[in-house]
């Protein structure tokens, strides 16, 4: 890679702040940030206005108050009385219903039964139990499998024969109905006790598939982990509280963000495998395939971490330092004046080895190479 | 969506809280005053309340409703300006204690301790032009791409970067090195 100038650095500056740059530019700035101090003073500096600003506008931004004041003007205006908002929903007689009703159920059964048919990894039949209407604390009785079709997100459970534990996800949707019951949705929050994997698969819709993002992760219990309501094919992102995750991406467009926030990081996925652990106030990350940008909260320190860097720590004092014996990186940014804690992984890496395809070019989508399956494979450690 | 057009109570209401940090930073970027941001986006809930059923991709909702927002930001825009000289700067963040979007929710001790160097930033940002503002407003707040600020704005992505980097140099001459 033909390094960078300080004026081409500082071109594109902002555009590494605000984590525009592609995974090769990000690289190139990072490592010239590394060398020079010049610039490297720059970024802090943009960095840390960017920061002011964000704190700014957000102290000062709209917050809850300002949703359950305009949400008491709605429903004093007589817009949100379930009577009046019913009422905008059409109503059918009832031998319509009833025939509809028919129609639904012999559909469902047709569907469900060409589901179960197409389905992969299928190990056991599994039930999942709603403890009544808007209580979605759903325990899983049985070891499970999953099934896949395009346009939901699906979940699929695994859960060990001698695991007393149910995993229990908090879900936006009322109820979870036989047809859809691995569904999972943005604003979901998955609680997953030890000795207990959930696998979940972001899959785009339809008319989306050519531009949203595909992918399949793994969280290992002890594990929390709440999707943001907001997350979209398009646009995810989740929040990592405690535990691993292991992760399979592929997104077909550039700027499809898939960002992974902790209590102590932020990642943002360019298009990778990665593992990500939250566990005694600090957050590390190992990445298997591709690159994965890795900020601090504050986003003032971010670090490019690549398939040949050595995993990379963030604790409450800012990035940490590379272990001595690590193999450092192409593409390492600048770090924090941290803690010289070492940063050396706690655990030995295990995780998928499942091809990821680059963009554009050929070879099995993440559905055709079964990405959640991969996230089961057993590899080798990485050569260095 | 389905169970918000389904008339299922406490959907909407849902929608709202999702949607307020969103719509705000949109009208305030539009307009560049908490208070009004804050009608401007009552406003908007209202509209989008009512024209939901014309709304055909519920997956939309998003742009949809960001286009509802900008447009009432910029009526209410051309409305101050027709009835009065715009104030900008101190005027408007005079009020800003007092009539923020949060103040009512903020103790009067904390809001008193609020930095000096917010305030300035606030009044920096607020004197950008509206179009800059804008784009300052939706990055710091809402973390938007490049393309989903265009997206919103109804500018290129170009434009976006240039703009940013107008407002961020304009700031910067204005703020005091920190």
């Amino acid at each position: 890679m033909e390094p960078l100038s300080c004026v081409e650095v500082e071109k594109s500056l902002w555009r590494y702040v605000d984590q525009e740059l592609s995974a090769a530019d990000l690289a190139a700035v990072s490592a010239h940030l590394e060398s020079c101090e010049a610039c490297r003073c720059l970024y802090y500096e943009q960095a840390q206005d960017a920061h002011s600003c964000r704190v700014a506008l957000t102290e000062a931004g709209p917050g809850p108050a300002v949703a359950a004041r305009i949400t008491s003007a709605m429903e004093k205006a007589g817009l949100l009385s379930p009577k009046e908002v019913r009422a905008r929903s059409p109503t059918w007689p009832v031998s319509v219903r009833i025939a509809a009703a028919l129609l639904c159920a012999t559909t469902v059964a047709i569907a469900g039964w060409l589901l179960v048919r197409d389905s992969w990894t299928v190990q056991n039949s599994f039930e999942l139990t709603s403890k009544g209407e808007g209580d979605s604390s759903l325990p899983v009785n049985e070891l499970l499998g999953g099934f896949h079709t395009d346009g939901v997100n699906q979940i699929v459970l695994w859960r060990p024969a001698e695991s007393k534990d149910a995993v229990s996800a908090k879900t936006n949707r009322q109820s979870w109905d036989p047809l859809h019951r691995g569904e999972w949705a943005a604003g979901d929050e998955f609680r997953v006790p030890e000795g207990v994997n959930l696998t979940l698969e972001l899959v785009p819709p339809e008319d989306e598939a050519e531009s949203g993002l595909r992918a399949a992760f793994r969280l290992t219990g002890p594990a929390e982990l709440s999707i943001e309501s907001s997350s979209t094919c398009a646009d995810f992102s989740a929040f990592l509280e405690a535990g691993r995750l292991a992760a399979v991406v592929e997104s077909r467009v550039s700027d499809a963000p898939f960002v992974v926030d902790t209590p102590q990081a932020k990642i943002r996925v360019v298009g990778t495998q990665f593992v990500l652990t939250v566990a005694d106030q600090r957050t590390s990350l190992r990445v298997d395939e591709g690159a994965v940008a890795f900020l601090t909260s504050d986003g003032l320190t971010q670090v490019l971490v690549t398939s040949e860097s050595a995993e990379r720590v963030i604790s409450a004092a800012g990035l940490l330092p590379l272990a001595a014996d690590s193999v450092v990186a192409e593409g390492v940014g600048p770090t924090s004046e941290a803690s010289p804690t070492s940063a050396a992984p706690d655990e030995p890496p295990a995780t998928s080895a499942l091809p990821v395809k680059p963009k554009d070019a050929a070879g099995p989508s993440l559905k055709e190479s079964r990405g959640a399956e991969a996230l089961d494979q057993p590899v080798q450690p990485r050569v260095k | 969506m389905e169970r918000v057009l389904a008339g299922e109570p406490g959907y909407f209401e849902e929608l709202v809280r999702r949607y307020t940090r969103f719509g705000g930073a949109i009208a305030y970027g539009v307009i560049g005053d908490f208070q009004q941001a804050e009608d401007v986006l009552q406003e908007a809930f209202f509209k989008a309340f009512r024209a939901l059923p014309t709304l055909r991709e519920h997956t939309k909702f998003k742009v949809w409703f960001a286009g509802i927002v900008r447009s009432q930001a910029l009526d209410a825009l051309r409305k101050r300006r027709s009835y009065r000289r715009r104030e900008v700067g101190g005027g408007d963040f005079e009020e800003l204690a007092s009539r923020s979007l949060v103040s009512s929710a903020i103790p009067e001790d904390e809001r008193q301790s609020l930095s000096e160097e917010r305030d300035e930033i606030l009044k920096a940002i607020a004197e950008l032009p509206d179009e800059d503002r804008l784009m300052i407003v939706l990055k710091a707040l809402e973390n938007l791409s490049y393309k989903e600020i265009a997206d919103v704005a109804g500018v290129t992505v170009a434009a976006v970067e240039s703009r940013l980097f107008r407002a961020r140099r304009a700031l910067r001459e204005k703020l005091p090195r920190r």
